[in-house]
């Protein structure tokens, strides 16, 4: 084969992963410019937050299995929101722990009577949040619904705002919150995923219900009407990504969820890469597990955002792990080749360098609206397209490796707690 | 000679230019306002005294006029809160009297509900100079402030005028309908100490919960004297289970003997179950004389209602009110005596030995008589809700409950695998195997979940 037969398929290569590559940077850039116009409309509505004089009751559901690291400082965290203290009660959930979270929640349980603890036993327990959640819903006492995971410190007034939206709109199935990374300062890893939350967040969530009026239920800190939740079906215990899941099936439903970004919480996020990669891929599977429940009946849905729900998934676990791959095997085939960059080829090159730019000047609007933009921040952000991005193609790959190739069955994994982060005030 | 001047330098000077403009601008701006402020200040000089004769209340009363007329509104505000800093009623009621002519109360109100930081913190600033009633009234709504130190500045504005006013303001917002308004009142009062006790002892017969419970801590918290035997007879009619349950904390916190008799009897009769859990767990916090023995006493009472209200229809152990909430108290009061696990574990197994064993069971079957008759009716419904019912009545029905898997409906028999498998009963699994045999279906499904259900209740028994 001659070099410039070679050069001809790389550069065909090179202008379908452009393609792929602009069509995703060029819905993110509209998403982040969006996102901006939110960000300034939402800190007005911050300040003409309604007082409501009588708030409606709330029960905040805490899924926990083996958590005593972590479990006292949510409950305590959770106890002081600033909600009114006979509005709302807290039901952990003891999914089948086998080491002292019962014993915390207990003991913390003889101080407040707005605790209550549900125990599944052994036997029955340990198949995932969705199950945990749904048991838990079972004891819940009020119509609406808050959820936190067991490692989380909401700011005080992030109930009170969460709740405060639902009451606003009628037509809201949900509000949803924030996540901010809680140990974001402790090493690569851990300030990369708080730059991509804060990406994800204001482009995804803000940019999305900008436009769209759509948004997705994170894992946590949100809240959620029973009566919308009964309506879809509760949580999918077979689901590994419940919050994707659900909020597929409830916007099928016809149901609204807003994205409220000063509803804040504080989650410590993985420090260890093999930690991040269990709970990546199972992010990974369950947005297949998803796409596959849901892609077959999508000609029949007539819901634009049912649709853009699935078409977020299948951007970011199919296309962009698609494109990420073409990309880096023309980069690397051309070097490995020695295929000179020609006359033909060069253009290509440069827009995809531009690609990149706007890449990182869409993180660069994320962390300046979050006022985190600063030089060390925005060097990680530049570093990441070629390290935590690249790291993604694994999890994809395996991802797509355990589903297709091995048909393994989807099973629920616990995200290994970090011990001693606990949000102070100050912080 | 000509002077050449490079585009680098002509930009410099431009830049240097403007810069001085700008410098020069906010010089005149200050020249201007510190002008005003002379000005102002000037006028309100004329009022700094009270009036003497009729000449002077003529010339105090244009001095008001120029003041409230006056082209720069700040400078004005600023002279009439200077007035406000003295004693003298008749030059504060000048001062008020500017104040309000120039709308300043309606801005400070409007900054104190859209306002930034530095506005509101102004405005605070400014109401506790005036310290007047409206204001004192606006201050204890900033209590409520999302901001902390919004909400701390309001409460030292308070008491910057009249604290004693102030004090007897405070009590009365801690009934306020915005928890954050109490809360902030009741943690200033007991910043204020000793000097608020009197305005706090006035709200203990408040007809608000939340007052005498906020009331209750602060005094708590200010260790006022003689506090037992205030709380003592309050114990009696308070109809509040939360403010029971802060009466309790707070003579916990008193050790006294006479306060431990109290806890004791509040541990045992108390009706709310959250209390009572509470009694158990404050006496073994202040190990309390004879705690050990009096929660291990509490535990084998507590077990036979246990048994008797086990109402889950499946193997999911809720602990939200009720004995299991009182039970889950006293364990945690155990480990906190010092007991070890090993302990608690064989002082549970004796109190759920006492309760099965017993000569409690008779007791707790005879309450069941009616349903256990209604077994033997003609009508298949109405056996089967009898099965239904001795679901919750336990151990001591299990005999009858046997004995109904064997009748000739499928419903009655369905229904009666379903409570045993909601009590429990592992004596039981045997009788329950030959159901999963029964030509029914509704029978086979009832059995295998009542089984499932029993079996996992158990391993999870023997894990503890």
């Amino acid at each position: 084969m001659s070099l410039e037969l070679l050069s001809l398929i790389h550069s065909f290569l090179l202008a379908g992963a452009l393609l792929g590559t602009w069509l995703i940077i060029g819905f993110y850039a509209v998403l982040a410019f969006y996102g901006y116009l939110y960000s300034r409309e939402s800190e007005r509505s911050r300040r003409r937050m309604p007082t409501l004089t009588d708030w409606p009751a709330v029960s905040i559901l805490v899924p926990a299995h083996n958590e005593e690291i972590v479990m006292a400082g949510t409950i305590e965290a959770l106890l002081h929101l600033d909600y009114p203290r006979d509005r709302f009660e807290v039901v952990v959930i003891d999914d089948s722990s086998t080491d002292r979270t019962r014993r915390v929640v207990e003991h913390i349980m003889s101080q407040d009577r707005r605790l209550k603890l549900v125990a599944i036993p052994e036997g029955l327990g340990g198949r995932g949040k969705s199950y945990a959640l749904n048991v838990g819903l079972a004891h819940a006492a009020h119509d609406l619904i808050a959820v936190f995971d067991a490692d989380n410190t909401p700011e005080p007034q992030s109930l009170r705002y969460l709740v405060a939206e639902m009451s606003d709109d009628p037509r809201l199935a949900a509000a949803v919150g924030k996540v901010r990374t809680l140990n974001a300062h402790t090493n690569f890893l851990t300030r990369c995923i708080a730059i991509e939350f804060m990406s994800f967040q204001w482009m995804v969530q803000a940019g999305r219900w900008r436009l769209f009026g759509l948004a997705s239920l994170p894992g946590t800190n949100y809240v959620i009407q029973r009566e919308a939740l009964e309506r879809a079906g509760s949580w999918d215990p077979s689901a590994i990504a419940d919050d994707a899941e659900l909020t597929v099936r409830l916007s099928q439903e016809g149901y609204h969820i807003k994205f409220v970004p000063y509803a804040v919480t504080w989650e410590p996020e993985p420090q260890d890469w093999g930690v991040w990669l269990r709970q990546r891929l199972r992010w990974a599977r369950g947005g297949t597990y998803v796409l596959r429940k849901f892609l077959p009946r999508l000609y029949r849905v007539r819901r634009r955002d049912l649709a853009l729900e699935v078409l977020h998934l299948f951007t970011i676990y199919h296309l962009f792990f698609a494109v990420m791959m073409l990309s880096d095997f023309i980069l690397v085939s051309g070097v490995i080749a020695g295929i000179a960059v020609g006359a033909r080829t060069s253009p290509l090159i440069v827009l995809w360098g531009l690609a990149i730019g706007v890449f990182l000047l869409e993180m660069a609007v994320a962390l300046a609206i979050e006022g985190e933009n600063t030089p060390t921040n925005l060097l990680i952000s530049a570093a990441m397209y070629f390290t935590y991005c690249q790291a993604w193609i694994y999890v994809c790959a395996k991802a797509h490796y355990l589903d297709v190739v091995r048909q393994e069955r989807l099973r629920w994994e616990k995200t290994i707690r970090v011990p001693g982060l606990v949000r102070t005030s100050g912080q | 000679m000509t002077l050449e001047i490079g585009p680098v330098a002509t930009l410099a000077l431009a830049l240097g230019a403007l810069t001085a403009f700008a410098l020069l601008f906010r010089f005149f701006a200050w020249w201007g306002r510190a002008a005003a402020l002379g000005r102002a200040r000037r006028i309100a000089a004329r009022l700094s005294a009270p009036p003497t004769d009729l000449a002077s209340v003529e010339d105090q009363s244009s001095a008001v006029d120029e003041l409230a007329q006056f082209g720069d509104t700040d400078a004005a505000v600023q002279a009439a809160l200077e007035l406000m800093d003295g004693d003298d009623s008749a030059v504060r009621s000048f001062g008020i009297e500017v104040l309000r002519r120039t709308r300043a109360f309606d801005r400070w109100t409007r900054d104190l509900r859209r306002g930034g930081y530095r506005a509101r913190i102004a405005a605070v600033e400014a109401l506790g100079r005036v310290g007047d009633e409206r204001a004192v009234e606006q201050l204890i709504e900033v209590l409520g402030d999302d901001d902390p130190h919004v909400s701390r500045a309001a409460s030292m504005a308070l008491l910057a005028r009249d604290p004693d006013y102030a004090i007897d303001r405070l009590a009365d917002a801690l009934s306020s309908p915005n928890r954050r308004v109490a809360e902030t009142a009741a943690a200033t009062l007991m910043g204020i100490g000793e000097d608020s006790i009197e305005a706090l002892v006035g709200q203990l017969g408040s007809l608000n919960a939340q007052a005498r419970r906020l009331t209750i801590e602060s005094l708590a918290a200010i260790n006022a004297p003689g506090l037992t035997d205030l709380l003592v007879p309050l114990l009696e009619s308070e109809p509040e289970p939360s403010v029971r349950t802060v009466v309790a904390e707070a003579l916990a916190r008193s050790g006294e003997q006479g306060a431990f008799a109290e806890l004791r009897r509040l541990a045992q009769l108390d009706p709310d179950w959250f209390v009572r859990g509470r009694a158990y767990a404050l006496l073994a916090e202040a190990n309390a004389p004879g705690a050990a023995q009096f929660l291990t006493e509490g535990l084998a009472a507590l077990q036979p209602e246990i048994i008797r209200r086990s109402d889950e229809s499946d193997a999911v152990e809720v602990i939200a009110e009720g004995p299991r909430r009182v039970r889950a108290a006293i364990i945690v009061g155990l480990r906190q005596l010092g007991l070890t696990d090993e302990e608690v574990s064989a002082a549970l197994r004796s109190a759920e030995h006492f309760a099965l064993d017993g000569s409690s069971d008779a007791e707790l079957a005879d309450g069941w008589s009616e349903a256990i008759a209604a077994l033997n009716q003609a009508d298949p419904a109405g056996r089967a809700n009898a099965a239904r019912q001795l679901g919750e009545a336990g151990a001591p029905v299990l005999a009858e409950l046997r004995r109904a898997l064997r009748d000739p409906d499928p419903l009655v028999r369905a229904e009666a695998a379903r409570s045993l498998g909601r009590i429990g009963a592992r004596d039981c699994l045997d009788g329950l195997a030959e159901c999963l045999r029964d030509p029914d279906p509704s029978v086979r499904i009832a059995t295998s979940n009542a089984m499932r259900t029993i079996i996992s209740k158990g391993a999870a028994e023997e894990l503890k």
